[in-house]
């Protein structure tokens, strides 16, 4: 998976308010831990901007349609 | 871009809620290196990521982020028995994208595509699982460093 590029941290929570009905997220001391069907991505940074390649991890992990996160963040389509 | 199947073992202790915990991760990673930036993808556990500009640093980087989770478990468990379910859970959710992308490049290092110099090879892959049990007794024998990492072949 192609991981160089960063992403704004609002824009990720914009693509799973639209890719991921019902996600959760809650805020560790580490980590954001974020929940979406019975599926859990524990290590998601907390910083502003995003590494893309936690970002297509965490899509991944979580089994979110790529088809729809790619509209929502096109610099994954890369 | 090049990918390469790596093989890991970490040993360490988590402090929980009146307990300590000996941790034993036999996790399985997926390398991939691009630019000049690396990067380290959970396969078991599969929910974390982690980069550096050398492959030392991003393994480092994928270490500490492996503990953080489990330190994150044990702040959130109630106790010893919660915190095992947690991990074992956390250490279990796999996405079979990059399962499928480690077990391509574990083959293409099987066939001598790809190669990893300096890194021992292990052919005979143990079964992947993470080992927590309850420290109560305490012996200079417990102090351990977590062994070479390894390719997949």
């Amino acid at each position: 998976m192609a991981s160089v590029g960063q992403v704004p941290q609002e824009k990720v929570w914009d693509m799973l308010n639209g890719c991921a009905p019902g996600w959760t997220c809650k805020e560790t001391e580490h980590a954001f831990k974020i929940m979406w069907e019975r599926r859990t991505y524990p290590s998601f940074p907390k910083h502003k901007q995003v590494d893309i390649g936690h970002v297509r991890k965490m899509i991944r992990h979580l089994e979110i349609p790529k088809e729809c996160t790619e509209k929502h963040l096109p610099i994954l389509k890369k | 871009m090049a990918y390469y199947p790596l093989l890991f073992t970490f040993l360490d202790k988590v402090e929980g809620k009146e307990y300590l915990a000996d941790v034993k991760v036999h996790g399985r990673l997926l390398a991939e290196q691009e630019d000049d930036v690396w990067w380290m993808y959970g396969v078991n556990p599969g929910g974390l990521a982690a980069s550096g500009k050398t492959r030392a640093e991003a393994y480092m980087e994928f270490r500490t982020t492996l503990m953080k989770v489990l330190f994150d478990l044990a702040t959130d468990a109630p106790d010893f028995y919660a915190f095992r379910a947690d991990a074992r859970r956390f250490f279990d959710e796999v996405d079979s994208e990059t399962l499928d992308e480690w077990a391509v490049a574990r083959e293409q290092v099987r066939k001598g595509e790809i190669n990893l110099e300096g890194m021992r090879r292990e052919t005979a892959e143990t079964p992947r699982r993470i080992e927590i049990s309850h420290k109560q007794t305490f012996h200079p024998e417990g102090n351990v460093i977590d062994p070479q990492v390894a390719v997949a072949a």
